[in-house]
């Protein structure tokens, strides 16, 4: 039987099998006690039994059929108050304090509830009971998910103080990255445009400021992160290798709280709070800009004028509640990077300027609404884009550039869960891709190919409990696209068995197709990246991943709140493109003569023990990646490691805060060194006519035959917390690169030697405050 | 500051593994209709990263021979060497410029190819015009050409100017220094082209800022085969890599030879000379 068929079959059994019996449900949301923010992924579970939830991408939960009158009480609570009949609710959350809520039987169960959980103070009391609570590791069907809490990211060592949520999923097991410095990530084997960025599920096309020494996600406004690189579930789509989603902070509803950052080299500040005094709404508005550009002028004069560079991002978000039913939402994000080019001497300023423009916009419109208990549904109306403007100035041309792309959507998702605790996922979505593709940066002679395209998506799924032990995923996605008229299946099965409960055992099967492929010739992310559709030639690139792991909650070697996995997986992608030789058109016969088509696969196994509770937590991650590309025009179509397989990686990233006021950071990692080409041959070529361009040539032999030295690094931080003034104040300290390790950015030849341009120490500090 | 300091610490010492180098041959060649002659220049191969050392390979005499229609024409060494370290071989006595095979034979090693020499080429009118900056530099100019270029299919073109003056970039007046290079694929019609000054490559068109004062301009326009045009570009390709900031994927230089690293090409030239406004 085929992937798809079991999938259809299984999601028709899951229906079948659970239908019937809805009965009452309890539902509700879990929120911040302090804010009143929603928090997305918390744990619900009825104490004394083994049905429990978590809440969703909005905070919501549901657990229907029997909750009450139905279910027989537990006589005695596992753990909690003593308690007068009726039922407790195990209420959980990484960073905060567990809670038990009782709930006597008499209370209508038809309205949602509202569950406050309190964030955790006593980082070394409770930890037991709140580890051991939160067994969503071993219980959930999911399968290749980490989840860090963004306050472990934000005590992260950092480069120039912007504390990065990509730098923190670079030390995940599994993810590869790419330059020094860079936020790029390599997942399982795949490239870095195989991964779908998603701010509050609009997509973002390029996650990069400063060629990616920083990301766009500004961490003082994102509440939450999942980052998925296998077993996705069917709502997720469009790209290879793996999913990360950011959550905004909704805003506090309960008072106004400002807060922000300098650091050597941006400032933040953002503001949220109550919309109005019925605190039915609430907003939230961050900002960010970097000041190279202001310093550099202030400390040159004005005939010393270089580039200058600045980026700057804005993330604005509002919601509001008009019924116990009904929340609104709107959040936006708008993001720009700056570089303005002007020669230094004067007679060659008339000459010569350009100006390159880059960023994304990312808006969103969703309507939550809970129809009954047991069903929820969003809606979605989305505008995406990622455009970059170069403007080249010389003598008496002009060269003006602006690829992009533009989506609009507008998507439909529900949710419903039946009795005996199977959920269904459905949705659809309509979404219009406009694609302005132009040839390379500073190329002269604009020549832009507008290309657009249509997208069909509808998703359903079912995560249903087959035995006691036995849990089973089956998703089925469809998706058409317009541009060549394909129209392409993905099934996912995701299995879980419960050997304890704390152990279990997963797997799963995901088939992922993309439409869209980033034509670049760098190595770094550039703002002139090109994105094209896919074409009757460009086919969709397609992958499919086989996974299974174990996974654990056991307290080890006496220490409770450990959460350890080993998984193994194996992936095969096709339709990958690679430039033959250069790219010099983004028109459709140049694009079939310039691109080639090969496959990838990669196989290896992750393995990661984390700890999110207590004043130690942290994570260590190994990796072992054995990841191919295969041409038939390189190498002789011989097999060969791309740039970004580390073979083994290991990452330990510690977060030790003893005492309220001072915390600690350590990120140390190791890995092998990345493949490279290095020429192998040189000779000359004089060229018809006589030598114009340079007197040699290289001849590379076989592309990234060669590989970096081993790499390892080392980087602290320290953060010293206190309260003056009415405001909250941290001071903090960090350092790349503690021992100064020639880290190698790049190897390049310059015609007389190879040189490794390499990063070595580098201290920053900064300061946040928050009122 | 952030670049400050990352920059502050860049550049050290290579620290990958050298892979064991052996000489190979290489071989470039021309032959062209218009001057009538086949020229071969036989080099070897130096390594990349020791290739200053003083033990660099000689390049002992090679066999030199074209074959043309079951005949076989072998080619005179040149006494005189422009380039150090290559060795060229000639051939002008008449010769039918059509199907070609060359063979190369030095010492142990032994490289041939084939090439075919486009038809002729006859320019009509060279259109020139110019840009200049206050320095008194030409920074840009416009070429356009009318010749008698065939309809139908593709065929590619080699366009070479000349300047036998002094430019900022090659103060030396003893002979015509290349000043525009362009390699243009063309299917119907004269061609128009735009070049601009040094350090920005258009479509495969790129020259050098230049003197205005330098009076007859030598121009050089030639019909070339699809593989040449292809094995130029690269090499302009690699340059262009070799000179970026920016680190990007690598470039092959194609080679039509087998044997040896090269090329064996036909070209079809027309030569004319022109006063630049």
């Amino acid at each position: 039987m085929t992937p798809l068929r079991t999938v259809v079959l299984c999601i028709l059994v899951c229906l079948c099998v659970h239908a019937a019996g809805a009965q009452v449900s309890l539902h509700g949301y879990v929120r911040d006690a302090a804010t009143r923010e929603r928090l997305i992924g918390a744990t619900v579970a009825i104490d004394g039994t083994k049905r429990g939830t978590t809440t969703n991408a909005f905070g919501f939960f549901s657990l229907p059929g029997g909750v009450a009158p139905s279910i027989r009480l537990p006589d005695t609570p596992a753990s909690g108050p003593k308690t007068t009949p009726g039922i407790t609710l195990r209420v959980s959350y990484v960073g905060y304090e567990p809670a038990f809520i009782r709930l006597p039987v008499d209370q209508s169960l038809d309205t949602p509830l509202d569950l406050d959980l309190r964030q955790s103070t006593i980082r070394t009391g409770e930890v037991v009971v709140e580890a051991d609570m939160d067994r969503s590791h071993t219980s959930s069907t999911q399968i290749g998910v980490v989840s860090v809490p963004m306050s472990q990211i934000a005590s992260l060592p950092s480069v120039g103080g912007e504390v990065d949520v990509l730098k923190a999923i670079q030390l995940q097991s599994g993810v590869a990255s790419g330059q020094e410095l860079s936020n790029s990530i390599f997942v399982r084997g795949g490239n870095f445009d195989q991964n779908l960025f998603l701010l509050d599920g609009v997509t973002v096309y390029n996650p990069n400021h400063l060629f990616g020494f920083f990301s766009v996600f500004n961490t003082d406004a994102i509440r939450n992160v999942e980052f998925l690189k296998g077993g996705m579930p069917a709502q997720y789509g469009g790209r290879l290798s793996s999913v990360l989603s950011f959550s905004l902070n909704d805003g506090n509803l309960e008072s106004t709280v400002w807060k922000g950052g300098v650091s050597l080299i941006a400032s933040r500040l953002s503001v949220e709070g109550p919309l109005s005094d019925d605190k039915k709404g609430s907003f939230l508005l961050s900002a960010r800009r970097s000041y190279y550009d202001q310093l550099y002028f202030a400390a040159t004069k004005p005939e010393e004028f270089s580039p200058a560079f600045y980026i700057f991002d804005l993330t604005a978000k509002v919601n509001y509640s008009f019924s116990d039913d009904d929340r609104v939402y709107m959040s936006g994000y708008f993001g720009r990077d700056n570089i303005s080019i002007t020669p230094d001497e004067e007679s060659m300023a008339d000459l010569f300027n350009a100006n390159v423009r880059w960023g994304n916009e990312a808006y969103n419109f969703r309507w939550n609404r809970i129809w009954s208990g047991e069903f929820f549904t969003n809606l979605s109306i989305v505008y995406s884009s990622y455009t970059s403007e170069q403007s080249t100035h010389l003598a008496d041309l002009t060269s003006h550039k602006k690829p992009s792309v533009k989506d609009v959507s507008a998507k439909i998702d529900g949710e419903y869960w039946m009795a005996g605790g199977a959920a269904v996922a459905f949705g659809s979505a309509f979404i219009r891709h406009a694609y302005d593709a132009t040839a390379g940066l500073f190329e002269n002679g604009s020549e832009t190919v507008s290309i657009g395209a249509d997208e069909l998506q509808h998703y359903v799924s079912a995560d249903v409990d087959v035995t006691q032990r036995l849990r089973l995923y089956a998703g089925l996605r469809v998706d058409y696209f317009s541009n060549g008229m394909f129209l392409e299946t993905d099934p996912r099965i995701n299995l879980r068995y419960s050997v304890s409960d704390d152990l279990s055992v997963k797997a799963s099967y995901t088939r992922m197709y993309q439409f869209v492929h980033l034509l670049s010739a760098s190595m770094v992310a550039l703002p002139g990246d090109v994105y094209y559709p896919a074409t009757g030639y460009l086919k969709p690139e397609v992958s499919r991943q086989l996974s299974a792991g174990v996974f654990s909650s056991s307290p080890m070697f006496g220490v409770h709140g450990v959460d350890a996995s080993l998984e193994v997986y194996y992936k095969s992608m096709n339709n990958l493109p690679m430039f033959r030789q250069h790219y010099t058109s983004p028109s459709e016969e140049k694009i079939r003569e310039e691109v080639i088509l090969g496959r990838g696969w990669a196989y290896g196994a992750d393995f990661q023990l984390s700890k999110k509770t207590g004043a130690l937590t942290g994570w260590m991650s190994y990796s072992y990646l054995s990841a191919w590309r295969q041409y038939a025009e390189k190498n002789h179509g011989r097999a060969f490691h791309p740039k970004f397989d580390h073979t083994h990686q290991l990452s330990v990233v510690i977060d030790y805060s003893p005492w309220r006021s001072w915390r600690a950071g350590v990120v140390f990692v190791a890995a092998t060194g990345q493949p490279v080409t290095v020429p192998r041959q040189e000779y000359t070529m004089l060229l018809y006519g006589g030598s114009y361009t340079g007197d040699y040539v290289l001849d590379y032999g076989d592309i990234y035959s060669s590989r970096l030295h081993f790499y390892n690094r080392l980087d602290i931080s320290a953060t010293y917390a206190w309260t003056g003034w009415g405001v909250k104040w941290e001071l903090f300290t960090s350092i790349y690169n503690v021992y100064n390790y020639p880290i190698p950015f790049m190897v390049s030849y310059n015609g007389r030697e190879f040189s490794q341009s390499s990063f070595g120490f580098l201290p920053t500090f900064g300061v946040n405050f928050k009122f | 500051m952030l670049l400050a300091f990352v920059f502050a610490s860049c550049h050290q010492d290579v620290s990958v593994d050298p892979f064991p180098f052996e000489g190979r041959l290489v071989v470039e060649s021309y032959a062209v209709r218009g001057g009538d002659y086949i020229m071969v220049r036989v080099d070897k191969t130096r390594d990349p990263i020791y290739k200053y050392s003083p033990d660099r390979p000689v390049i002992p005499d090679a066999s030199v021979r074209i074959i043309a229609n079951g005949t076989t024409y072998l080619l005179r060494k040149v006494p005189y060497s422009y380039h150090f370290g290559s060795q060229y071989y000639l051939y002008t006595r008449g010769m039918a410029l059509d199907s070609l095979r060359l063979s190369v034979d030095c010492q142990s090693a032994h490289a041939e190819s084939e090439c075919s020499v486009p038809p002729d080429l006859t320019i009509r009118r060279v259109g020139l015009s110019g840009n200049v900056n206050s320095a008194g530099l030409y920074t840009s100019f416009t070429l356009s050409v009318d010749a008698d270029f065939p309809a139908g299919d593709s065929y590619y073109l080699a366009f070479i100017m000349k300047v036998p003056v002094p430019t900022p970039a090659y103060p030396y007046p003893l002979s015509p220094v290349r000043v525009a290079t362009g390699y243009f694929r063309q299917t119907s019609g004269a061609l128009t082209a735009n070049f601009e000054f040094e350090g920005i490559q258009g479509k495969f068109a790129s020259c050098r800022a230049y003197a205005t004062k330098s009076g007859i301009y030598q121009i050089v326009f030639s019909r070339i085969e699809k593989k040449y045009y292809d094995f130029a570009i690269a090499m302009m390709v690699q340059y262009g890599e070799l000179d970026s900031i920016i680190p990007t994927e690598t470039t092959d230089i194609p080679t039509d030879m087998r044997g040896a690293y090269g090329i064996f090409t036909g070209i079809s030239s027309d030569t004319l000379r022109v006063t630049l406004p």
